[in-house]
């Protein structure tokens, strides 16, 4: 009978659980310094799609002034550089499938010496 | 085969050095038989050929079209105020043979350009990345290409930097990776961000000469002095790159 109610118990937290927006898995994305004004200092921003480019548009939506600097004329911005899970998306990397769980990487490219 | 025995004077300076496994005596006569490129004397140009003459590199050149002004006082530590208005190369060349008389050093006020590249760099054995400008990092990558020269990238903004080892025919280059020019603009950085970036430049040349350790090949170092982290991405050389696609 205890067995049975805690089965019933774990079962209700599991529904719970699965029910919370905020524990939907989704891509993790993480933002240059210099893209952070933009989101009041936030780095880590949870976004959806199934490409590259799918997760930017969201981030994008989230955060719409950030569109004119990820992207030019509906282009990927090219002093935008694309890492997926640690490694250089580039070339195409808009196209790059993406699955739940993975981390993307945005840096600003540097050029002073 | 070293062709550069070290003096006594030269065993007694690198002494400490010549202490660590890894370089030993005859690391150190490799560092003396070698011959480095610098391309730019001025933020990372000014600690990476410090840090390389200091330790004994016997042949240096470095390229700068550029004369000192106040504003470079910051973290072009080579020049000094007395230096103002002087040609960066003939400053350079004065501290650095100040600081280790015994390497010979070549200076060279010319603007790097498609025409002149393949000449200047010709018969070196690394060139490393000192430049404030995309366009010219785009020409030196392709010369180092094509010529199957070591290249070292560093770049610099604020209080970050980054660093990568090219190795021609083995790794991606900058093409692979890059594909943006930034516009030239007045940059802001700290002397100290600089000092990092070329310090992990010349600690690759160095380890690069006497080959041992890990380069940061297909390896992209990305340094955040704000954050103090060091992140590191994998870059895989581009088939279609057109600078090293073709390369075998």
């Amino acid at each position: 009978m205890i067995i049975a109610e805690r089965r019933n118990d774990v079962e209700r937290e599991r529904r719970r659980l699965l029910n919370r927006k905020d524990l939907e898995l989704s891509i993790e994305l993480s933002l240059h310094r210099t893209h952070r004004r933009y989101t009041d200092g936030k780095e880590i921003i949870q976004v959806d799609g199934k490409t590259v480019g799918e997760c930017l548009r969201d981030l994008v939506n989230k955060y719409p002034p950030l569109e004119k600097e990820i992207f030019k004329s509906g282009k990927l911005n090219s002093l935008v550089e694309v890492y997926l899970n640690g490694e250089s998306a580039y070339p195409n990397e808009l196209i790059k499938p993406v699955k739940d769980g993975d981390k993307i990487n945005l840096v600003y490219m540097l050029s002073s010496g | 085969m070293i062709k550069n025995m070290l003096s006594q004077e030269e065993l007694i300076r690198y002494d400490r050095q010549i202490m660590i496994p890894e370089i030993g005596r005859e690391g150190q006569e490799r560092l003396k038989d070698a011959k480095i490129f610098i391309a730019g004397a001025g933020g990372l140009g000014s600690p990476v050929s410090i840090y390389l003459a200091v330790a004994g590199i016997g042949r240096i050149k470095i390229a700068d079209h550029d004369t000192i002004e106040l504003n470079n006082l910051n973290r072009q530590i080579l020049h000094w105020k007395e230096d103002l208005g002087k040609k960066k190369v003939d400053s350079a060349r004065d501290k650095l043979l100040r600081l280790n008389p015994n390497i010979k050093l070549e200076i060279t006020h010319q603007t790097i350009n498609e025409k002149n590249v393949s000449q200047m760099v010709d018969g070196f054995d690394a060139i490393v990345d000192a430049m404030d400008n995309f366009q010219t990092r785009y020409i030196l990558n392709k010369a180092a290409v094509d010529k199957n020269i070591p290249f070292f990238h560093g770049a610099v903004r604020g209080f970050e930097g980054r660093a990568m080892t090219i190795i021609p025919g083995k790794t991606a280059c900058l093409r692979c990776m890059y594909h943006g020019t930034p516009p030239e603009e007045k940059s802001p950085v700290i002397g100290v961000t600089p000092a990092i970036i070329a310090s992990i430049q010349a600690t690759e040349v160095i380890k690069y000469l006497i080959g041992t350790g890990d380069l940061l090949a297909d390896r992209l170092l990305i340094y955040d002095g704000i954050g103090m982290i060091f992140r590191e991405f994998k870059i895989r050389r581009n088939p279609e790159c057109d600078h090293c696609g073709k390369k075998k």
